[in-house]
C-alpha cells in the first residue's frame, strides 16, 4: 500500500523577490541627496579605520583587507583625503654634496617650500661664482702676483744654475743639456775639449780637472733635487694665492646667502662647507673660461666637464618638495616595486662606464608620502622583488635609506652612493584580498608587529533603512562623480549590483532627465545578453535533446541536479541529471565522478554523508548491504560543492525504495547526515536555469525547484520567474528535511518511525527499509555454509561464492 | 738634409726656420711659428741640430749624466749620445709633423750637427723669420740666445722670441716712422688681416704715422686703434700693454730700447711673442 503524501505548498510570489519600494525612499531622485558621502555597510571597517589613523605611532599600520568590489580603495582613499587635509604639511627633504665623503651624501630637513628656495639660490650663487671666480683670476692684480711668484721660482733656479756655471766655467767645465739630463764637461775655449786633447793633458792637471767634475757634478745633483720641493713651494704660493683671490670673489656672494638661511643650522653648515670647497677647487670655475691654445676641441669638452662638475658638486638635490601641499600627502603607489618605493640611484653612461653622483638620486614612494599616508595594493606589493621587504625594513628601522637592490643583495661590490637615511613618520595602508592579510599573518612573524590595525570589509551587509539611505548617498555621489543624470528612486532601488554608468547610457538613449527603474533594468538586461552566449548554448544543448534532461513525467533513480556556471564574471545555474543504480554489497556507497577523479573533495564528502543517513535511519540493528553508484550523467568536466548531495540522497531513496521521481521537479541543497537539508549558494542562479528549460519546453503542470528553506531570505528571482509562479505555471517548494522533500518528489509519504522504530508501512521509509532489510537478509544468507542453503539459493550461493572467492 | 712635407714646394712663400729641440719652449715656440705660418701663408722649416758639445762629451770617460727627474748621474758614451739625439730629433719632427697636420702647411725637417749658435746662424740666413722659443733660464742659455738674437738681426732676419703665453688680442705694432717701422707695419697688417682683426698701432711722440698706418691697412677689414708712446722706451711700452691684451708684439729693429735691453728681456717683460723685423724681414 503507497501512502500519497500531504500536498505541499509551493512559495509565495513575495517569497520570491525581496522589492525595495521607491516610496520607501526619502528622495525623488539622487539630486535631492545632499550627503553624498558615505560607506555601505561597512561600520567594523570604519571603526578599525578610525582606529589606525587615529593612532600616529609607529608600527600602527593598517591592512585593509575584504572582497573586491567592496568599495576598499575608494573608501579608504576618501578618508585618508579627508583627514590629511587638516594635518600639516610635511618638510622638504634636499640631497647636499657632502664634500668630506662624497659618498655619502648628506640630508637635510627644511620646513616646506624652504627646499626649493634653497636650491634656487644655490643654483643663482653657482651662476654668479661661475663669473665672479674667472673675473678675480682674470685681473691684473692676480695676473701679476702669479707671475712674480712664477718669476721667483726661475730666478731661484736661475740663480743657482748660473752659479753652477760660474764656479764650472772658472774650472774650465761647461754645463750641457742632454735629451735626458744635465752633463759636465771639460772645454777648451767654447768647445767641450775632445778626448785626445784631453789625454795629452798633464795628469795633474787632468786629475784636477776630474775631481772638479766630481764635486761640480755632486753639486748639481743637489740641485736638481731641490727643484721638486722649490717646484712644491711654488705651487703652494700659487695655491695659497688662489684661496685668497677665492675667499674675496665669493665671500659676500656666500655670506648674503648664509644670512638668508640663518635659522636653518643644517643649511648654515652646509654653506660653510660649500664655501671652503669653492675656496679649495676653485680651478673647476676657473677652467670653464680658460682656452687650451690649438685644442678646440679639447676646450668644448673640458668646458662640458667643467659644467658637469659644478652641476654634480654644487646642486642641492630637491628630493621631496611640498613647496604647494596644503596638508599631509597621500600618496598611492601604483607600481610599488622596490626601486618605486624606496627610491634609486641612477647612472648614465660615460664613455662606456657608468657613472653616477648624488644629484642622480631620486626619491620613492616613501620619500613624497612622509608625514602622511601611503596607499599600497599589496598582491602588487607582494609580486614585486624584494618591494615587501624593503618595505619592512623602511618600516622596523624607522628611516628611509636608498639603496640599490646590487647593494642590499651584496650582488655587486662597485663603489657606490650611499646617501644619508631619512626618518620616516608615515602611515602605510595595504589594501588586499583577506586571503593575502590571513597568510602574511601566518607566514611572517613581522607582519603582525607592523601591520597592527585590520581593517575588514565585509562582503555584504544587513538591507535596512539605514543601509538603503547609505546606497542612496553612494549612487548620489557616484553619479556626481561620473557626471551622470540623477537616478530616480525606482532607479536606485532597482540598482543592486550592476554599474550606475550602463544605466547611464541607456538613459541617453530615452529622453528621460534622470535615470528610471527601467533604464536600469535595460541595463541589466543587456549585460547579461553580452555574457551569457555560453547559458544559451548549454541550455540549447538539454533543448536539443543532446544533455537528456527530463522535465516531465516520473523516473526511478533518476533526479534532476542544479547546479552553477561562473565564468568572466557571470554565473549561470542549469539541470543535470543523477542516476541511481543499487544491488546487494557491504555498505559502499559509489561516487562514480570520484573514482574517475572529476569529483571534487566536498563532492565526495556529499557522497560519503550519504552512507551514514542510510546507516543511521534504516540500518542501526543490522549491516548495511548495499552497493550503490551515483553518477553525474554527461558529465565530461569536474564537479565540486556538496549542493547535489540532496539530491543524489533523494535519487538513491528512490532506487532503493523503487518509487519514481518526478522529473518536473529540480532539486538543490547540501544534507547532513540527519537528512537535514542545508543552504546552498547560487540559490537565484539555479533556479532561473531550470526555469529556462522549462519555459523554452513549454510550461507542464508541477514544475518546479526544491530549494533548502535556509536559502528563502537569498532569493531575488528574475521577473519572468516571479511571474511564472504567480500565474501557477512554476513553483519554489522550500524543504527543510529529505522527508519534507522526498514526499514532494515521489508524491508519497515519507513516513515517520513509531515508539518502535518502525515506519508506516507503504511510506518511502518503510519501503527503503525493507529492501535494505531484504539485502541484509539475503546477503547473511549468502553468507552461510554451503549445507545450510536452500535450494532456492544454489544460484546465487554459486555466484557469491564466486564473490567470495574474488574478495579473498 | 731636407724632408719636404708636401710634394711640390713653392719658392715664392716665405720660409719660416723654427730650431726644435724636445722641450717645453721649443713647443712652445713651434705653436707660435705654425700660427704664423698659417697667417702669411709661409713654409715652415723645422731644423733640429745634434749638438758636437755632447757627442765629444760622450768620449769622455769622466763626464757623466745627471738625469733631470732623479737627480741620479750615469756615465754615458758617443753611441748612447748620437742614440738619444736621433731619438730627440724623431720626436721634433713628430711634433712639426702633428702641429702643421691640421693647417695644411707645407713643411720640411733636417737634422744638422755642430755648435748649435752656428749652425742656427747658418741656417737663418737663408730664411725670411726664425722663431726662437724662450730660454729656461736654467743652463744660463738665456745669454747665448741674446747673443744669438743680436746676431741674427745684424743679419737682417726676422726674429721671433716665443712668449711662455698665449693670449688673445690684437697685433701691436710699433710704429716711429723709419723704413724698418713701415716694414713691420706692412707685416702686423698682413698677420692681424688674415682673422679681419684688430691691430694696435703705437705711434712715437715723433712719428706722425696714423695717415700712412691706414693707407697701408685700407680695404683690409682690420679694426685699427692707435696709441701714443711719450717715447720709445721700455717703460712707456709697459704702461700700454700692461693694459690691452695683445697676442704679438712688432718691434722695428731700430727702436732703441730693443738695442739697449735685447729682445729677450722685452719678450720676458711681456711675456708676448716679439716679432722684431730687421733689413731683411
Amino acid at each position: 500500500m503507497i501512502i500519497g503524501a500531504k500536498t505541499s505548498s509551493p512559495l509565495s510570489p513575495d517569497q520570491l523577490y525581496s522589492r525595495c519600494d521607491p516610496q520607501s525612499l526619502p528622495f525623488a531622485t539622487t539630486d535631492e541627496v545632499k550627503n553624498t558621502q558615505g560607506v555601505l555597510g561597512q561600520a567594523r571597517a570604519m571603526e578599525a579605520t578610525r582606529f589606525g589613523l587615529g593612532i600616529r605611532r609607529p608600527a600602527y599600520n593598517l591592512f585593509v583587507h575584504g572582497p573586491e568590489g567592496t568599495g576598499r580603495h575608494s573608501t579608504i582613499r576618501e578618508i585618508l583625503d579627508q583627514r590629511a587635509a587638516a594635518e600639516p604639511v610635511p618638510s622638504d627633504w634636499c640631497l647636499v654634496n657632502n664634500f668630506v665623503d662624497a659618498h655619502r651624501p648628506t640630508a637635510i630637513e627644511l620646513p616646506p617650500g624652504q627646499g626649493l628656495r634653497l636650491r634656487d639660490a644655490v643654483a643663482r650663487l653657482v651662476d654668479e661664482l661661475k663669473s665672479a671666480i674667472p673675473s678675480a683670476f682674470e685681473a691684473e692684480d692676480y695676473r701679476t702676483r702669479r707671475e712674480a711668484i712664477e718669476e721667483t721660482f726661475k730666478e731661484r733656479q736661475e740663480v743657482v744654475f748660473a752659479e753652477l756655471q760660474e764656479r764650472a766655467g772658472q774650472k774650465n767645465i761647461t754645463l750641457l743639456k742632454t735629451p735626458v739630463g744635465l752633463a759636465l764637461a771639460p772645454v777648451k775655449g767654447d768647445e767641450v775639449i775632445n778626448p785626445e786633447a784631453f789625454a795629452k793633458l798633464p795628469e795633474a792637471e787632468r786629475n784636477k780637472l776630474e775631481a772638479d767634475l766630481e764635486l761640480l757634478q755632486s753639486d748639481l745633483q743637489e740641485i736638481i733635487r731641490q727643484l721638486p720641493q722649490w717646484d712644491k713651494e711654488r705651487r703652494e704660493d700659487i695655491r695659497e694665492l688662489n684661496r685668497e683671490v677665492t675667499r674675496y670673489a665669493v665671500g659676500h656672494l656666500l655670506d648674503a646667502l648664509e644670512s638668508d638661511f640663518k635659522l636653518f643650522p643644517a643649511v648654515v653648515n652646509y654653506l660653510a662647507a660649500l664655501k671652503t670647497d669653492v675656496i679649495e677647487n676653485a680651478d673647476i670655475f676657473i677652467a670653464r673660461g680658460t682656452e687650451n691654445a690649438g685644442q678646440q676641441a679639447m676646450v668644448v669638452a673640458a668646458a662640458g666637464h667643467a659644467e658637469a662638475d659644478l652641476a654634480q658638486r654644487y646642486e642641492v638635490n630637491l628630493l621631496v618638495d611640498n613647496a604647494l601641499c596644503t596638508g599631509a600627502p597621500v600618496v598611492y603607489e601604483d607600481m610599488p616595486t622596490y626601486a618605486n618605493l624606496v627610491g634609486r640611484i641612477e647612472h648614465i653612461a660615460e664613455m662606456g662606464a657608468l657613472i653616477t653622483n648624488f644629484s642622480m638620486i631620486k626619491g620613492g614612494a616613501l620619500h613624497r608620502a612622509n608625514g602622511g599616508y601611503l596607499l599600497i595594493d599589496a598582491y602588487k606589493l607582494l609580486t614585486q622583488p624584494y618591494a615587501y621587504e624593503g618595505l619592512k625594513r623602511a618600516l622596523i628601522s624607522g628611516f628611509v635609506k636608498i639603496e640599490s637592490l646590487g647593494q642590499v643583495l651584496s650582488l655587486v661590490s662597485t663603489v657606490s652612493l650611499e646617501p644619508e637615511a631619512i626618518p620616516l613618520d608615515l602611515k602605510i595602508v595595504l589594501i588586499g584580498a583577506p586571503r593575502l592579510y590571513y597568510m602574511l599573518h601566518q607566514l611572517d612573524p613581522e607582519f603582525a608587529d607592523l601591520f597592527k590595525v585590520s581593517v575588514d570589509y565585509g562582503p555584504d551587509m544587513d538591507r535596512d533603512e539605514e543601509s538603503t539611505a547609505t546606497y542612496a548617498n553612494v549612487i548620489a555621489g557616484l553619479a556626481t562623480k561620473e557626471k551622470l543624470k540623477a537616478f530616480d528612486a525606482g532607479a536606485v532601488a532597482r540598482l543592486i549590483e550592476f554599474s550606475a554608468r550602463e544605466a547611464d547610457y541607456w538613459s541617453e538613449k530615452s529622453s528621460d532627465r534622470t535615470v528610471t527603474a527601467e533604464d536600469v533594468q535595460t541595463a541589466i538586461d543587456t549585460r547579461i545578453r553580452r555574457v551569457d552566449s555560453l547559458r544559451e548554448r548549454s541550455h540549447e544543448m538539454i533543448t536539443r535533446g543532446i544533455k537528456l534532461i527530463d522535465t516531465d513525467g516520473s523516473r526511478v533513480g533518476q533526479i534532476n541536479a542544479l547546479s552553477v556556471m561562473s565564468l568572466g564574471g557571470y554565473s549561470f545555474g542549469g539541470p543535470s541529471r543523477i542516476t541511481a543504480r543499487v544491488r546487494m554489497g557491504k555498505g559502499q556507497v559509489v561516487d562514480i565522478e570520484r573514482e574517475v577523479e572529476l569529483g571534487g573533495p566536498l563532492h565526495s564528502k556529499g557522497v560519503l554523508i550519504l552512507s551514514s543517513f542510510l546507516s543511521g535511519l534504516y540500518a542501526l540493528d543490522r549491516p548495511l548491504s548495499l552497493s550503490a553508484s551515483l553518477v553525474f550523467e554527461q558529465s565530461y568536466g569536474g564537479i565540486d560543492g556538496d549542493s547535489a548531495s540532496s539530491a543524489e540522497l533523494y535519487c538513491l531513496l528512490s532506487a532503493l525504495s523503487g518509487l519514481p521521481i518526478k522529473q518536473c521537479f529540480a532539486v538543490t541543497g547540501s544534507v547532513n547526515q540527519k537528512g537535514e537539508v542545508q543552504p546552498i549558494g547560487g540559490v537565484n542562479e539555479k533556479i532561473e536555469g531550470f526555469f529556462d528549460i522549462c519555459k523554452a519546453r513549454g510550461f507542464s503542470p508541477g514544475q518546479g525547484v526544491l530549494i533548502p528553506a535556509s536559502n528563502i531570505c537569498h532569493l531575488m528571482l528574475r521577473a519572468d520567474v516571479v511571474e511564472a509562479c504567480t500565474n501557477g505555471d512554476f513553483a519554489i517548494y522550500a524543504v527543510e528535511t529529505i522527508d519534507q522533500g522526498v514526499e514532494i518528489l515521489t508524491g508519497v509519504q515519507s513516513g515517520v518511525a513509531d515508539d518502535k522504530g518502525v515506519f508506516p508501512e507503504g511510506t518511502v521509509n518503510a519501503l527503503v527499509e525493507t529492501r535494505l532489510r531484504d539485502m541484509a537478509d539475503d546477503l547473511r544468507n549468502y553468507s552461510r555454509p554451503p549445507e545450510s542453503h536452500n535450494a532456492s539459493h544454489d544460484d546465487s550461493h554459486d555466484k557469491m561464492s564466486d564473490g567470495k572467492k574474488a574478495d579473498d | 738634409m731636407f724632408r719636404p712635407g708636401k710634394a711640390s714646394l713653392d719658392p715664392e712663400k716665405p720660409r719660416i726656420l723654427i730650431p726644435l729641440d724636445t722641450s717645453d719652449e721649443s713647443l712652445a715656440a713651434l705653436k707660435i711659428a705654425v700660427r704664423l705660418a698659417s697667417r702669411m701663408r709661409a713654409r715652415l722649416e723645422g731644423l733640429f741640430i745634434e749638438d758636437d758639445n755632447l757627442l765629444r762629451a760622450g768620449e769622455l770617460s769622466c763626464c757623466q749624466v745627471v738625469h733631470s727627474v732623479t737627480a741620479t748621474a750615469s756615465s754615458f758614451d758617443r753611441a748612447d749620445m748620437e742614440r738619444q739625439l736621433r731619438l730627440a730629433a724623431r720626436r721634433a719632427r713628430a711634433s712639426l709633423v702633428a702641429e702643421t697636420s691640421e693647417q695644411g702647411l707645407d713643411w720640411t725637417f733636417r737634422v744638422d750637427r755642430g755648435d748649435v749658435m752656428t749652425r742656427t746662424l747658418a741656417a737663418a740666413m737663408d730664411v725670411d723669420l726664425i722663431v726662437m722659443g724662450r730660454s729656461s733660464g736654467r743652463l744660463g742659455q738665456g745669454q747665448r740666445l741674446s747673443s744669438m738674437s743680436r746676431q741674427l738681426l745684424q743679419g737682417s732676419t726676422a726674429v721671433l722670441v716665443a712668449g711662455s703665453r698665449r693670449y688673445h688680442g690684437s697685433v701691436a705694432c710699433l710704429y716711429d716712422g723709419s723704413s724698418l717701422a713701415e716694414r713691420a707695419l706692412e707685416v702686423s697688417i698682413q698677420v692681424s688681416s688674415r682673422d679681419g682683426g684688430r691691430l694696435l698701432v703705437l705711434l712715437t711722440r715723433s712719428s706722425d704715422g696714423r695717415g700712412r698706418v691706414e693707407e697701408l691697412a685700407r680695404g683690409k677689414g682690420l679694426e685699427i686703434d692707435f696709441e701714443t708712446l711719450p717715447d720709445s722706451q721700455l717703460h712707456s711700452l709697459q704702461s700700454v700693454l700692461h693694459r690691452v691684451p695683445i697676442e704679438l708684439l712688432v718691434l722695428p729693429n731700430s727702436l732703441p730700447a730693443l738695442i739697449e735691453t735685447g729682445m729677450e728681456t722685452i719678450a720676458s717683460t711681456f711675456d708676448v711673442p716679439v716679432l722684431v723685423i730687421g733689413d731683411k724681414g
